[in-house]
């Protein structure tokens, strides 16, 4: 039994605070297909619709040097037909029923689904099962869909203001972890990479061992196994094992302090902190750090930074718990007539109060209702449900009833676990900052 | 059916493009998509509804698989509320009715809320105002009671309408900066024009700072009233005492007359291409489109689906010739917005700077298309089978099924609609389509905006059709002045001072009281003396009588006794010692053209864009002391106003009269003096009537007094 579950049910035995409300527990069953797709069902006939979440296990972070950005151009492959859907048709067959489809790719997974009526489910399977095993892939497809992301980049530089703040926070505070490159990658690992390279990509990651499948909504568990058996379990088998070495990032020794400038209006401040990993036993106070900082407006970051000082427009503070070891960081978009200097201050005091003050029975209760509620409004519909479900069973590695399970621990947290994290991971030398200024202007400058 | 026609026609291809796949899928089977399992019954959810006394409509939709009861009050006022040049107030007054209220401050209510994990959420868009509240089951009562506060007593305290109005002014500098943004509301202002729904809901960085407590409180005073509200609850309750806690809550707030909608139309569609010049953009963003229509309109579903067409979900024109067929675009779509008065309809995609025209001629190519051609029938049965395919899509939370309601609710239409959705949609025919499109659309008359490096597009404007264009510098947008650029030397955080038209007028409508108190204006009474210079000497004791907007009458004693003239609703006549007459036509008009240059009138008319204002530089030494203001259109033949450049007060009106036999046209001018203020307005108690440089005459007023109640014999023609 993993030891994360063990953990839970020991807790049970202690009498220990609890949320107000709990949240109901997912209601599924799962089952193996004989080529290795993991399948997880769940049923609920509210409303006669049926969500269908296909996870790769493979994401940015599989990416080698000189191979960024192939995750994502997959997520955007997989739309260009197989052997018995022609290009773009995917979504045209969803649409012309009334369902949405849509993918993403993030560090850990590439993600695809489809939401349709109900009566359409084995349609959707049917379409998901031809793409994993016939993707069609030539030289043609790669060069156009290399353009298509070259004009997704150029948008993205134009895009939004502070739209690309993650990425530049990764590309700083990392050196050797492959969480250091963007999801989009390197213009220049596209234009080298050869059609055998992609299809390699295909034949490694895109087989059913390396998939799971969340089907959420109005079907019948007993028919929709068949339905599953029958479209998807005809997919071959991989035939090569899949790497999971992932470079492992050196304890950083001192605080790094970066400055750089990018088009943006107002300034921004970043405090980043090396941390664990998703599921890690330290991961849970610090989902609890997360919302005492910026949950709410009585948080404490947006307390003191935006409403008692006026430093920041906007300011929250969070982990990025992935699959391997990312950050903890906290921002602040800084108001015109403030400096960066005062941010950052009144940044690393917060991150730094965790570390001496234990935090007070009214904030972690609030606390607990708060992720009380999180769960609640995170499980409404069946695609948060299925994204909830794939998650625990692909970055928890199977361990799928951490969906539920993770609840109990993260509200059992104690003011000494939160003084614990803090004192382990926010400390100077552990410690990024990076200063973003507009084009040339200066730190609290803004014209307009 | 069709939609298995299509299915087929596509395997067709596949089939034959199968020969060119890897070795790999040579094992893998060829295959049709499979037929789709029996469907599912779609009922519209249950829900309840009822009116308190005082007017609240009240919405309950019960949903027990999640502890949670979300809290939805909607207000029927928004930005369209707006008063002119204070474009923002209806989302400033929301975004602080949780920053404290008569009995809790921002903070206590943020801890109270914060530490039962509840969640909470306020704003305005242009037709409702809105607060949320999201709290867990077992502090129900809690959340209902807090909403019920934050509706019916916000405080408004100045440090927390700092502290928002800061927080506005600067999300609007990082809006500002995408181009999205800017070309979302210049393409509003270029359709709506002057109607409060051309103007941003978010407030302009020039609007925001001028926007005082007193406005606040009176936009709060004069539209959040029970009876100008709905209210929905939804979630983990039962019906009983869902209703029991809303008239706990809401029982007791007075129901109260809300304001009549005054605002003008919108203007009739023009062609219109404003490009907004971004030097360093590599991309170009565009919007085409035009007025469009209200959401209660009986042709709504046809429309819905002809633009869906166009470019929605399903059998989106645009997005297969631009991005599909051209490669020029990464997306585009085309979307409809129905508001409760007016609506627009809107192209919107991006594409890389040198594409521009390409891109803007293929856009425009489809609007005429659409109108012009019919629609195939595969075509709109692909968009029909989107629209009502998706509809159990999006009942499938009950906020979701909440906002259905609150939606038919909220814009009036019959309740029937929920459960009739899909079969409307199946009943619209090419032939409609054909009809709507129409009767809606017009091609030729598409306003058109740009934002991007206008030297790399610019020039391929007129080649595809465009040659009349307007440049304005990004950072020089204000879409609040006459001709959308900021006034020179104007900054963002300060009140206009620059002189451009707008601030002009707005100045002289300040000097003169306010617009609040020269709206609040029913009726005038003055009494004076008129002396007429030429041709003969003459002078008479007057009584004025006005009431707005259309009923003027003047008493005269004159040396053979009385007159009487009055103007009234279309009327003209006159009686004097000799009987009752009809005005000839030359004195009609002379009549009418002086009510239409009412100075009051004539400002509420610029100010709510009705007339087109524009600055002049006049001749001579005048031009140092005064700004002209001219002001013409909606049926105005052109009036300048000359406004003192000091005290912003208005010095005179010039005018041209048509006079027969008048050789040359020789301006009018009525010069005013002696201002005095009566209730709040400033009212000029001595006029001089000039023709060239000859004096014709002179008015003095003795007593003036507003808002006296005129009897309806005040304007009534005698037998």
């Amino acid at each position: 039994m993993p030891a994360l579950v063990l953990a839970a049910a020991l807790a049970l035995l202690v009498a220990q605070p609890h949320a107000a409300v709990r949240p109901p527990r997912l209601q599924y069953q799962t089952l193996r297909l004989d080529n290795g797709l993991m399948v997880i069902l769940s049923e609920d006939h509210s409303v006669p619709i049926v969500h269908l979440q296909i996870w790769y296990h493979v994401g940015s972070k599989d990416e080698r040097r000189g191979r960024t950005g192939f995750a994502h151009l997959f997520e955007h492959l997989m739309f260009k037909g197989s052997k018995n859907v022609l290009p773009e048709a995917h979504s045209s067959y969803v649409s012309s029923v009334g369902g949405l489809s849509n993918a993403y790719t993030t560090e850990d997974a590439t993600v695809f689904w489809e939401t349709v009526p109900s009566q359409y489910l084995p349609l959707a399977l049917w379409l998901e099962a031809d793409r994993m095993a016939s993707l069609r892939i030539d030289k043609d497809t790669l060069a156009r869909e290399r353009e298509v992301v070259k004009e997704e980049r150029r948008m993205r530089v134009e895009n939004q203001p502070y739209g690309r703040l993650a990425e530049l926070i990764a590309d700083q505070a990392f050196t050797v972890s492959p969480y250091k490159h963007p999801t989009i990658g390197s213009m220049a690992d596209l234009e080298a990479a050869s059609v055998e390279d992609v299809r390699d990509f295909y034949r490694t990651y895109y087989v059913p061992g390396n998939a799971t499948l969340a089907l959420v909504g109005d079907f019948d568990s007993v028919q929709a196994t068949d339905l599953v058996k029958q479209y998807l379990g005809r997919v071959p088998k991989g035939d090569r094992p899949i790497p999971r070495d992932y470079p492992k990032e050196p304890p950083q020794m001192q605080e790094k302090r970066v400055t750089m400038e990018q088009p943006w209006p107002l300034p921004a401040v970043v405090v980043a902190y090396h941390v664990t990993f998703d599921g890690a036993p330290d991961s849970y106070p610090l989902h609890v750090a997360s919302t005492l900082l910026s949950d709410g407006r009585s948080s404490r970051i947006y307390r003191r930074l935006v409403y008692e000082t006026g430093i920041a427009l906007a300011a929250f503070g969070g982990g990025t718990i992935l699959e391997e070891p990312n950050l903890f960081y906290a921002v602040a978009v800084v108001q015109p007539g403030h400096t960066t200097a005062e941010a950052e201050k009144a940044l690393v005091a917060e991150l730094d109060r965790l570390r001496t003050e234990p935090v007070s029975e009214h904030e972690l209760e609030r606390a607990r209702n708060q992720l009380a509620r999180d769960y609640v409004q995170g499980r409404e519909t069946n695609q948060q449900k299925a994204t909830h479900l794939n998650h625990a069973a692909v970055i928890h590695h199977g361990d799928i009833g951490t969906a539920d399970a993770e609840f109990d621990i993260l509200v059992r947290t104690t003011a000494s676990d939160v003084l614990r994290v803090a004192r382990t991971y926010f400390t100077p030398q552990n410690r990024v900052v990076l200063t973003i200024v507009p084009k040339g202007g200066k730190p609290g400058d803004s014209s307009r | 059916m069709t939609a298995c026609r299509r299915v087929a026609a596509l395997v067709a291809c596949a089939v034959l493009l199968a020969r060119s796949g890897s070795a790999q899928n040579a094992a893998w089977p060829s295959q049709s998509p499979p037929r789709p399992l029996p469907a599912h019954d779609i009922k519209f959810p249950p829900y309840e509804l009822r009116t308190l006394q005082n007017g609240m409509q009240v919405v309950v939709v019960m949903h027990h698989e999640q502890p949670a009861v979300s809290l939805r009050l909607i207000v029927r006022a928004g930005s369209a509320q707006d008063p002119a040049g204070k474009t923002g107030l209806a989302s400033l007054v929301a975004s602080l009715l949780d920053q404290g209220t008569a009995t809790r401050t921002a903070a206590q209510i943020a801890d109270l809320l914060d530490s039962v994990g509840g969640d909470s959420s306020t704003g305005a868009g242009r037709d409702l105002s809105f607060a949320h509240v999201l709290v867990m089951k077992d502090s129900f009562d809690l959340g209902v009671n807090l909403l019920a506060d934050e509706i019916r007593n916000p405080s408004f305290a100045d440090e927390e309408i700092e502290r928002q109005r800061r927080q506005m002014l600067s999300a609007l500098k990082v809006r500002y900066d995408d181009p999205g943004y800017i070309a979302d509301i210049v393409f509003d202002r270029l359709v709506y024009g002057f109607n409060p729904y051309g103007a941003p809901s978010d407030g302009t960085p020039e609007s925001l700072p001028r926007i005082t407590r007193a406005d606040l409180q009176a936009f709060h005073r004069h539209w959040y009233a029970p009876n100008n509200c709905l209210l929905a609850l939804v979630g983990d309750v039962v019906a009983e005492e869902a209703f029991a806690a809303a008239t706990q809550a809401f029982g007791d707030w007075p129901k109260r007359d809300v304001p009549a909608d005054t605002a003008s139309e919108p203007p009739p569609p023009g062609r219109r291409v404003l490009v907004v010049d971004k030097p360093d953009a590599v991309q170009t963003e565009v919007r085409v489109g035009q007025l469009g229509v209200p959401r209660k309109l009986i042709d709504y579903t046809a429309l819905d689906l002809a633009i869906n067409i166009l470019g929605g979900e399903g059998a989106n024109r645009l997005h297969r010739v631009l991005r599909m067929e051209r490669g020029l675009t990464y997306g585009a779509s085309a979307e409809m917005e129905t508001l409760k008065r007016a609506g627009e309809f809107v192209a919107v995609t991006n594409t890389r700077s040198e594409a521009t025209g390409e891109v803007l001629r293929l856009v425009v190519e489809q609007f005429n298309r659409l109108r012009s051609e019919r629609v195939g029938e595969q075509e709109l049965a692909d968009a029909k089978a989107y629209l009502a395919g998706n509809f159990p899509l999006r009942i499938e939370t009950p906020d979701a099924i909440a906002l259905q309601v609150l939606n038919v609710l909220f814009y009036e239409l019959p309740v029937d609609e929920l459960h009739t959705y899909r079969e409307r949609v199946n009943a619209v025919s090419v032939g409609d389509i054909a009809r709507v499109a129409g009767a809606y659309l017009r091609p030729d008359s598409l306003s058109v905006v740009l934002v991007g490096n206008a030297k790399a597009f610019v020039p391929q404007l007129k080649a595809v059709g465009f040659d009349k264009y307007e440049i304005i510098p990004a950072a020089d947008i204000d879409v609040t002045t006459v001709d959308l650029r900021r006034p020179a030397g104007g900054t963002d955080m300060t009140p206009q001072t620059g002189d451009s038209a707008r601030a002009v007028l707005e100045r002289a409508i300040r000097a003169k009281g306010g617009a609040d108190r020269l709206r609040a204006l029913r009726t005038v009474v003055a009494t004076g003396t008129l002396t007429v210079r030429s041709p003969q000497p003459v002078e008479a004791r007057t009584t004025a009588y006005i009431q707005y907007p259309d009923k003027f009458r003047v008493d005269a004693t004159l040396p053979n006794g009385e007159v009487t003239q009055v103007l009234a609703a279309g009327e003209a006549w006159r009686k004097d010692p000799s009987g009752v007459y009809d005005l000839a036509a030359q004195e009609r008009d002379a009549l009418r053209g002086n009510a239409a240059r009412d100075l009051v009138s004539l400002l509420l008319r610029a100010a709510d864009g009705q007339l087109d204002v524009r600055l002049v530089s006049g001749q001579g030494e005048a031009d140092r002391r005064f700004d002209t203001l001219r002001l013409s259109g909606g049926g105005l033949a052109p009036v300048d106003l000359l406004v003192d450049r000091s005290t912003g007060m208005i010095a005179a009106e010039r005018y041209i009269v048509d006079q027969p036999g008048a050789i040359g046209k020789v301006p009018t001018e009525e010069w005013y003096s002696d201002y005095r203020d009566v209730d709040g307005v400033q009212v000029a108690f001595k006029t001089v009537v000039r023709r060239g440089e000859a004096v014709i005459l002179e008015r003095t007023l003795a007593t003036v007094n507003v808002n006296v109640p005129l009897g309806e014999q005040t304007f009534k023609r005698p037998a």
